[in-house]
């Protein structure tokens, strides 16, 4: 469904991806590992359109999407639930789940959604009223989840929904998220807990200095130890590399 | 004394004239950024455009107010492709004195095809005051007041019912989410600037029977201004305070200190308020970020 | 405020050629002999405007900030001197100065809101003080005369003997000059580059400690005193005063000159007036067209020339002088990664102010810092220290709060509990500018040079705290100062050497490459003299190649400066290959401390970046 061939962006003068290459097949999730600073963030905002790339191709659907603005993302069934997720914090749910579906014309469809949504989430059913900007971190990341789905999108971006929120809710999050896969869209998921992530993906990269270090299935990935190694660095302190976890 | 409810009444009337100019200004900078000097020019452009339809073109008093909003929008956009999207990447200084040049050459086309000959809307209402509870008040006052009062609740039923008044409030609040949905910036940033000036617009077509048409009508700009402050920029009901509060001591002053102490009154009043509370009455206090 | 302003560097070199100044001399003081008295009254118009341009541009080209006062300063300047000279007798020559020094006195005054809000809301601020300034003009009609104008002339202001249109040209010409030369030297001294400072990045500015609040109201000060030197003399070139050219229009007008001449830039003050005093005397015929003309003449500016006729001029001269430079192999070679050799060399000349730290002194100790944003906790009882001589970092997942804490230990925020000692002293009791002058030291994630600066000048701010230059020493060129800005430039070359970027000394900081920017931002952390460097991800966006170099450098300046390090870094390999100590912050608390290697195996670490099952499946 979306593929990146060598992508390449800068972020100001910074070469911030160097031929970036992965695919997000139909109906599985694909989950994009890395620390901070690798270009997790950079590669989703890119395939959004927020930034643009200065090289490579990236298809959706078979049609190039590279060039395109982030406004026409959404038409073409992509959506990003972006980092800090960027709610519209002093409209209320309902306008911001309105909203995700700016693009449609059906107006039946979208009450339908909506109610949908509800369904879905019930505490924003309660809220639905209430500003976006009073919720709850949790809540603040299911209502930024529903608004996305409301465009009724074919692939869902979510970059790093457990940013500052309690394990419980994470849970709830990564739930709903395998939810939506089984409702078949399909899902590109940017996280920097590799562990969780993996625990509900298909596939994984591993991302380290705006290249894809690592790759795999996520069963193949949780077992490998290069995983941790790209998050903790390569023991180049002059000692023998940890690999075994030791109580400190 | 009976002086003092009347002038505030005509102070308030004043003061809505105002409050749309600065509604006008919050709209626009909430959205871009970007201080409309050129707002002044669509009263201006209002107050020809109203001669020109009700006295040259004979059309009734509520179709006319529509086609000079029309009118003073097409200005809104001028303004918004020449002075605005080719200095998007520039700092907000030159787009400012470019919003600037633009009100100038607008104001002087106007002042080249009609001169300064002294014209007036003439009057759909009757000139006799009316009387409510012992205060005289104009017809030309009374329309004001009402119409402003009926300009900013469609406004706000506008911004809170309709889908392009969701979309404009969300891109205010964040550009990138609102691209996120779908919706086109740029495409907003036009409209807004339509609007903003739009309302300019109205307000001169208002002012044109109180004190007449003239090219120097954009100087309203100025206590719009001040109101807009009061409001801290942000918040429209503010704007409509701030304006109130100008007209009604413009009012004042000008009785009890001396005629030309009213002009001054706009800048005691902002000169207070920065002084006091930068960020206006209403406005919220600004965090200094890294 | 803008980006529109012209190098200095450049501007410098164009201008640096005596020859070229000794023509126009010869010319300007020729011309009235051969002209009517109708050009040289335009030109003693010029004149006048120049030094409006002026302090003009100091204030918003140099310094960054937005103005529309002028017309205030510069009537207040004429009715002051016409008045005191023609109703009271105070001789011109005493007038002017007196006036001027009051008005500059004034002019901070206006600048104080310059302090508390923006750009906005400060031009608003001096929009009120003019108009009002006008209202008072056209009211006080027992002052000022009123709208019909106050009459003036020479022989009422006690200088009948220049009389002669001709021998008042001379005078103003003079005082241009000088007003030109001073200018030039503010530039040039610790002001000028405290401004530009503020101009290009007022938080860099202020974290290499410029005090914001002194350096603007100055900057308003100095721009008041030049437009009342302007007003003065204008007192007496016309016959009357009138007050409507002191009003927001005029003002307006005047910012024309400099944006159209050139914002930052002493060329561009002089060329602007020069064709726009032209202008209107040769649009005479077209008088009706002439706010139409000018509004064009400031939009087409604005949209094709932002940089201004300097601008245009810099960049003909980049292409034409630059090129051929280079043809002919006279360009500065690219510069060398710095060897062991050169930076022991250098070294030996960067001393330190500060008293040396003792053995085991703990440089820096922070206890339970505690900060809340609204309802989110940011840092929950976040501890750590640093010993003299050590270098550690702070790492910790996304959203852990290292910035968060950085920025508390840097004064731009206020903890809500907690204590943080540098050397033992409390740092709530010290505001942003102060900590450099101490020895604290901060860098920032997104690189905050000042970009129209050269790199020397750039160190140079750097060095900002330890120089003493106050105005008048900048204006006089006291020998003190003179001896103290070729140490403080000997200083900055040897550290650009010790980062090896010294023989591109001279060019745009904005030109630099990503990697050499950091390197010139790590100069100029330098030259502030640190016991403490505070480095906020040092390593973003740097190639594997200048992460080895950044490496070397930052081991060098521990090992030689005797510098202590605090950095905050997600670039694992380069952490656990610099650090001493290493403290992981996680939601706001330190869940670990150690060496790298102990940190490497931490589970609560390991838990902290990748999760919980991560430990669990490796059993």
């Amino acid at each position: 469904m979306l593929k990146l061939e060598k992508v390449e962006t800068f972020y100001g003068s910074i070469r911030a991806l160097k031929g970036v290459s992965f695919e997000v097949p139909d109906r599985s999730i694909v989950t994009l590992l890395g620390s901070n600073g690798a270009g997790k963030t950079t590669t989703v905002r890119t395939i959004a359109g927020l930034t643009p790339a200065t090289g490579g191709t990236i298809t959706f659907d078979g049609r190039s999407i590279e060039r395109l603005k982030p406004d026409r993302m959404v038409s073409l069934g992509i959506a990003l639930v972006p980092q800090g997720r960027l709610l519209f914090s002093e409209l209320t749910v309902e306008e911001n789940l309105e909203l995700g579906a700016y693009s449609r014309r059906d107006k039946a469809g979208v009450q339908e959604d909506i109610e949908k949504a509800y369904v879905q989430f019930p505490i924003l059913k309660q809220k639905r009223g209430h500003d976006a900007g009073t919720l709850s971190g949790g809540q603040q990341q299911m209502l930024a989840v529903a608004r996305s789905l409301m465009s009724r999108p074919k692939l869902l971006i979510l970059d790093e929904p457990s940013l500052g929120l309690a394990p419980l809710i994470v849970e709830e999050i990564f739930g709903i998220i395998q939810r939506i896969r089984d409702d078949g869209t399909a899902i590109l998921l940017v996280e920097q807990n590799a562990n969780m992530a993996l625990g509900i993906s298909d596939h994984g990269y591993v991302l380290e200095s705006g290249e894809v270090l690592l790759s795999g299935t996520a069963t193949e990935l949780i077992r490998d130890p290069q995983v941790q190694r790209a998050y903790m660095g390569h023991g180049d302190a002059g000692g023998e590399p940890a690999l075994q976890g030791s109580r400190h | 004394m009976e002086l003092i409810p009347q002038l505030i009444v005509s102070g308030i009337a004043a003061g809505a004239l105002y409050a749309l100019v600065a509604i006008g200004l919050v709209l626009i900078y909430k959205a871009t950024e970007i201080v409309n000097f050129a707002q002044g020019e669509s009263v201006t452009v209002g107050a020809y455009m109203g001669w020109l339809f009700v006295t040259e073109f004979h059309m009734p008093y509520f179709p006319a107010i529509a086609a000079v909003m029309a009118a003073s929008a097409l200005v809104g956009i001028v303004v918004e492709r020449v002075a605005y999207r080719p200095l998007i990447h520039s700092p907000p200084f030159t787009v400012i004195l470019a919003t600037l040049a633009v009100g100038l050459i607008i104001k002087n086309a106007i002042r080249l095809v009609w001169q300064d000959t002294p014209r007036t809307i003439n009057g759909a209402l009757s000139a006799t005051p009316l009387e409510f509870a012992g205060v005289l008040i104009t017809p030309e006052r009374l329309a004001i007041i009402v119409t402003v009062a009926v300009v900013v609740t469609a406004l706000m039923l506008f911004f809170r019912f309709t889908k392009l008044g969701k979309a404009m409030r969300a891109t205010a609040q964040s550009q990138e989410a609102a691209s996120l949905m779908g919706i086109s910036v740029s495409g907003i940033f036009s409209k807004t600037w339509a609007l903003g000036s739009a309302l300019g617009g109205i307000a001169g077509v208002l002012i044109a029977p109180l004190i007449g048409i003239n090219t120097e009508l954009g100087g309203v700009l100025i206590p719009g201004f001040v109101a807009a402050i009061v409001g801290g920029f942000t918040s429209i009901p503010g704007a409509i305070v701030g304006g109130i509060m100008v007209g009604v001591f413009e009012n004042f002053a000008g009785v009890y200190v001396s005629s030309s102490f009213k002009r001054v009154v706009s800048f005691v009043i902002l000169i207070a308020v920065l002084m006091i509370r930068p960020s206006g009455l209403f406005g919220k206090p600004v965090r200094k970020q890294v | 405020m803008t980006d529109l302003s012209v190098t200095t560097t450049v501007q410098k070199k164009i201008v640096g050629q005596p020859a070229i100044y000794g023509l126009l001399l010869l010319v300007l003081i020729a011309l009235p002999f051969v002209a009517s008295s109708y050009a040289v009254h335009i030109l003693s118009t010029m004149g006048i405007a120049v030094i409006l341009a002026l302090g003009l541009n100091l204030l918003m080209g140099y310094a960054g900030q937005v103005s529309l006062a002028n017309a205030a300063f510069f009537g207040i300047g004429a009715y002051a001197v016409a008045i005191l000279g023609n109703r009271y007798g105070v001789p011109f020559w005493l007038a002017v100065p007196v006036v001027a020094v009051l008005t500059a006195g004034l002019g901070f005054v206006v600048g104080l809101p310059a302090l508390r809000v923006s750009s906005h809301y400060l031009a608003l601020a001096t929009l009120a003080f003019v108009w009002t300034v006008q209202v008072v003009l056209v009211d006080w009609v027992s002052v000022t005369g009123g709208s019909p104008g106050f009459s003036t002339s020479r022989s009422g202001l006690g200088i009948a003997y220049l009389q002669d249109d001709k021998s008042y040209y001379f005078v103003i010409l003079a005082v241009t000059i000088a007003m030109v030369v001073l200018a030039l030297r503010i530039i040039d001294s610790k002001i000028g580059r405290a401004f530009m400072a503020i101009r290009d990045n007022e938080n860099a500015a202020e974290v290499m400690g410029v005090n914001l609040a002194k350096y603007k109201t100055m900057a308003f000060a100095v721009n008041a005193f030049y437009c009342a030197i302007a007003g003065g003399l204008q007192a007496g070139l016309v016959r009357f005063l009138d007050p409507y050219e002191f009003g927001l229009w005029p003002s307006i007008w005047h910012l024309l000159y400099i944006v159209v001449g050139g914002l930052g830039s002493v060329m561009g003050s002089v060329l602007g007036p020069l064709v726009l005093v032209a202008l209107p005397e040769l649009l005479r015929p077209f008088a009706e067209y002439r706010e139409l003309i000018f509004a064009f003449v400031l939009l087409l500016t604005l949209i094709y020339m932002p940089q201004g006729m300097a601008g245009k001029l810099q960049e003909f001269w980049r292409r034409t002088v630059l090129r051929r430079q280079a043809a002919a192999g006279q360009l500065p070679a690219v510069e060398k990664s710095a060897t062991l050799r050169n930076q022991a060399r250098s070294a030996t000349r960067l001393q330190s102010r500060h008293a040396p730290t003792a053995e085991n002194e703990m440089v820096l100790e922070v206890e339970g810092l505690h900060l809340s944003f609204g309802g989110l906790k940011a840092l929950q009882g976040a501890s750590l220290s640093v010993k003299a001589g050590q270098i550690r970092a702070l790492i910790g997942p996304n959203g852990a709060g290292k910035t968060t804490f950085l920025n508390s230990l840097s004064r731009v925020y206020v903890p809500d509990a907690g204590a943080m000692r540098f050397r033992g002293k409390p740092l709530l009791d010290l505001k942003a500018h102060d900590l450099v002058a101490l020895g604290l030291v901060r860098t920032f994630q997104t690189i905050r040079l000042f970009g129209k600066m050269s790199l020397v000048e750039n160190v140079l701010v750097g060095m900002h705290a330890h120089l003493r230059e106050g105005f008048l020493g900048a204006a006089l060129r006291l020998p003190h100062n003179v001896a103290q800005t070729r140490a403080a430039r000997e200083k900055a070359l040897a550290l650009l050497a010790y980062v090896g970027l010294d023989q591109l000394a001279d060019t745009n900081a904005s030109s630099l490459a990503f990697g050499q920017q950091r390197r010139l931002e790590l100069a100029r952390a330098l030259a502030a003299d640190p016991v403490l460097l505070l480095l906020d991800e040092p390593a973003s966006g740097l190639s594997k190649h200048e992460i080895e170099e950044l490496l070397g450098i930052l081991r060098t300046i521990r090992d030689q400066l005797g510098v202590s390090i605090l950095l905050i870094e997600h670039n694992m390999n380069f952490v656990m290959g610099l650090a001493d100590r290493i403290s992981v912050l996680d939601h706001g608390v330190m869940i670990a401390e150690g060496t790298p290697q102990e940190i490497q195996g931490d589970l609560k670490v390991i838990e902290a970046y990748l999760g919980k099952e991560r430990a669990v499946a490796k059993a």
